[in-house]
């Protein structure tokens, strides 16, 4: 019996490995992920408060690899701290919204009726505003701050997931092994979350990991418009904003930030494309 | 109609041990449309279904696709609510049944699905398939993995198939591993729905044989909805001839066999191939199209595709013909005689 589940776990390597841009996309999402955990270690959290005009805006160089900005920082060092906030707020965004979707997605179309087509009314309302739009009008009402931002966004993010999981359950409803799962006298909320949902959510958990990565981009577009973080929380999209003034002298404030933003997006979407193929058990074999 | 029920219900107080008993049983699903969904029309999958099960018996339910036999089936599984009609448990309304006695009958009544691979979480392995079903209805703890060990040996599997998925095991694996689920909480009732249409031709006899120990170790009751007459022979003891959801003629398995009376049920026996060419066994082949399922029935249902139709076929409901004491049909042929 072990025997056949360490197979399975091989098996489960070897479809990892034997895809490259999944390696890949893991390889940098692994990277992410130690940046934020571990960059205020490896730099000093008060570098975002070092002004140091003598050295402003200088070009990437030996002593200052990614150069510095207009009050003499050093970027990469900036980086190194800002992967904190971009990763914190897009998980944290991603896993309350698909918490909230999931439920209340599942929920409506498990119950039917007129109770679902209220819901997925509320849902298409929200739909018909333009996602960033809705987000700042939050972020107005609630206040500048990081954390607002998040709320924002999952304000936004969650009637997705919320719309995808109601259709998965739907299809999943319809099946005969929920049928056979009704006639075995198993209750109501244990045939919803623990037969339909474990074959509903794996496109959710896909669809999640790639919009880490949208997430991030939102965020950061938001601080970039200036509704994010304090000039003291070096959050991507700010730093992209702060260099924004000085493109044509200093791209380097602009360029180096945009692209970690840009990586990670690219990132997370090959490890969501690969876990589509590692996840389904019927693609195996 | 109503003298039936009326003749079976006195038949169950005579003391007789039946354990299900159909009475008028009735199905239609509405047909939504329009901008609004109203309901325009029906698709009328049961007219009257009325049937008894005795306890340790098979009862074969049988009829051509469409003809409402597996509707019969979920709505004994109280899967599909039924439009008219009531179901006897134990001389218990099953339409009344309060959530717990729903949970109590739930637990001896299974239902065999027709497709075994699509009545299986594809993401569960059968052990916890199998345990949280026991669980669920407090049913061989505590020591559920051993209870669920011996049930797949009973049924012919072993122990490592307790660690596969549905889709690591082959089609007669399968309807094995769905009947141990099955046979978990100890049932009384089993309804069979096409058990063995999914199988191979050797499979299908190895399925059927161990049905058949399986009641003769527990005595469980069955019945087996099939359009399969060579495997309504081999296992059952009566057989109900359903058509366009209307029961035509009932019997032991034996008599029907010997001396179908119904123009339909006889036409179904000559389809079955005989292994002999130059048998000289005349096939009646049915003239007519496949009955409509939106169109109500409003005689006898098989008026228009009978070989024998008379006027008074199109025009009255046939009445209910005793063969003998426990043979029945409703034909006018046979009224006349």
């Amino acid at each position: 019996m072990r025997e056949l589940r360490i197979r399975e776990l091989k098996y489960t390597f070897h479809l990892f490995f034997s895809n490259k841009l999944v390696v890949i996309g893991t390889a940098i999402v692994l990277f992410y992920i130690f940046l934020a955990v571990f960059g205020r270690l490896i730099v000093d959290a008060g570098e975002p408060y070092k002004l140091d005009l003598k050295n402003a805006l200088k070009p990437p160089s030996f002593e200052h690899f990614f150069g510095t900005d207009d009050l003499g920082r050093d970027i990469l060092r900036l980086i190194v701290l800002g992967a904190g906030y971009d990763m914190a707020v897009s998980i944290f965004v991603v896993a309350v919204s698909i918490a909230i979707g999931t439920v209340l997605g599942a929920v409506s179309a498990y119950l039917g009726g007129k109770f679902d087509e209220a819901f997925m009314r509320l849902v298409d309302i929200l739909f018909a505003f333009p996602g960033l739009l809705f987000a700042m009008a939050i972020q107005m009402i609630l206040g500048k701050s990081l954390f607002n931002l998040a709320i924002a966004l999952i304000a936004v993010w969650w009637a997705g997931y919320a719309r995808l999981m109601r259709g998965q359950v739907l299809a999943e409803k319809g099946k005969l092994y929920v049928r056979a799962a009704k006639s075995l006298g198993l209750p109501g909320y244990r045939i919803l979350f623990r037969h339909i949902l474990p074959n509903a959510i794996y496109p959710l958990l896909v669809s999640a990991t790639m919009d880490i990565g949208g997430v991030m981009l939102s965020a950061a577009g938001l601080s970039f418009i200036g509704l994010g973080p304090t000039p003291f929380e070096p959050e991507w999209g700010s730093l992209v904003n702060r260099g924004a003034p000085f493109l044509f002298v200093a791209p380097w404030i602009m360029f180096f930030p945009g692209l970690m933003i840009l990586l990670a997006s690219l990132g997370f979407n090959l490890v969501g494309d690969g876990l589509r193929d590692i996840l389904d058990p019927r693609l195996r074999r | 109609m109503g003298a039936v029920s009326t003749m079976r219900a006195e038949k169950t107080e005579t003391g007789d041990d039946v354990l299900v008993r159909v009475e008028g049983l009735r199905k239609w699903f509405p047909i939504l449309g329009g901008v609004f969904q109203r309901t325009v029309g029906y698709i009328y999958a049961v007219e009257d279904a009325t049937f008894n099960i005795k306890n340790a018996e098979t009862l074969a339910l049988v009829g051509e696709s469409g003809s409402g036999k597996t509707t019969v089936g979920l709505m004994l599984a109280k899967l599909e609510h039924p439009t008219a009609g009531k179901i006897f448990y134990r001389n218990r309304d099953v339409g009344k049944l309060s959530s717990s006695e729903t949970r109590w009958y739930r637990k001896r009544v299974q239902m065999v699905f027709q497709d075994p691979y699509a009545s299986l979480n594809p993401r569960m392995l059968i052990k916890d398939t199998i345990i949280e079903v026991m669980k669920v209805h407090r049913v061989g703890g505590p020591n559920y993995y051993d209870r669920a060990v011996e049930l797949m040996t009973r049924v012919g599997l072993s122990e490592e198939h307790l660690y596969r998925y549905p889709h690591e095991l082959s089609g007669g694996q399968r309807q094995r591993a769905v009947l141990a689920r099955a046979l978990c909480v100890n049932p009384e009732f089993i309804i069979l729905d096409e058990p063995t249409a999914s199988l191979d031709v050797s499979v299908q006899a190895q399925v059927l044989d161990l049905l058949k120990s399986l009641q003769d170790e527990f005595r469980y009751t069955y019945l087996l909805i099939t359009h399969n007459l060579a495997v309504v022979r081999y296992i059952s003891d009566r057989t109900v001839v359903m058509y366009r959801g209307i029961w035509v003629e009932s019997s032991p398995t034996r008599e029907l066999f010997g001396r179908a009376e119904h123009p339909y049920t006889q036409a179904l026996l000559s389809s079955v191939p005989i292994p002999e060419p130059r048998s000289n066994v005349e096939k009646q082949l049915l003239k007519g199209e496949p009955p409509n399922p939106t169109e109500r029935v409003k005689a006898c249902p098989f008026a228009d595709r009978c070989p024998y139709v008379m006027p008074v076929c199109n025009e009255k409901t046939p009445p209910v013909t005793q063969i003998n004491d426990s043979h029945q049909v409703r034909c006018w042929l046979t009224v006349k005689k």
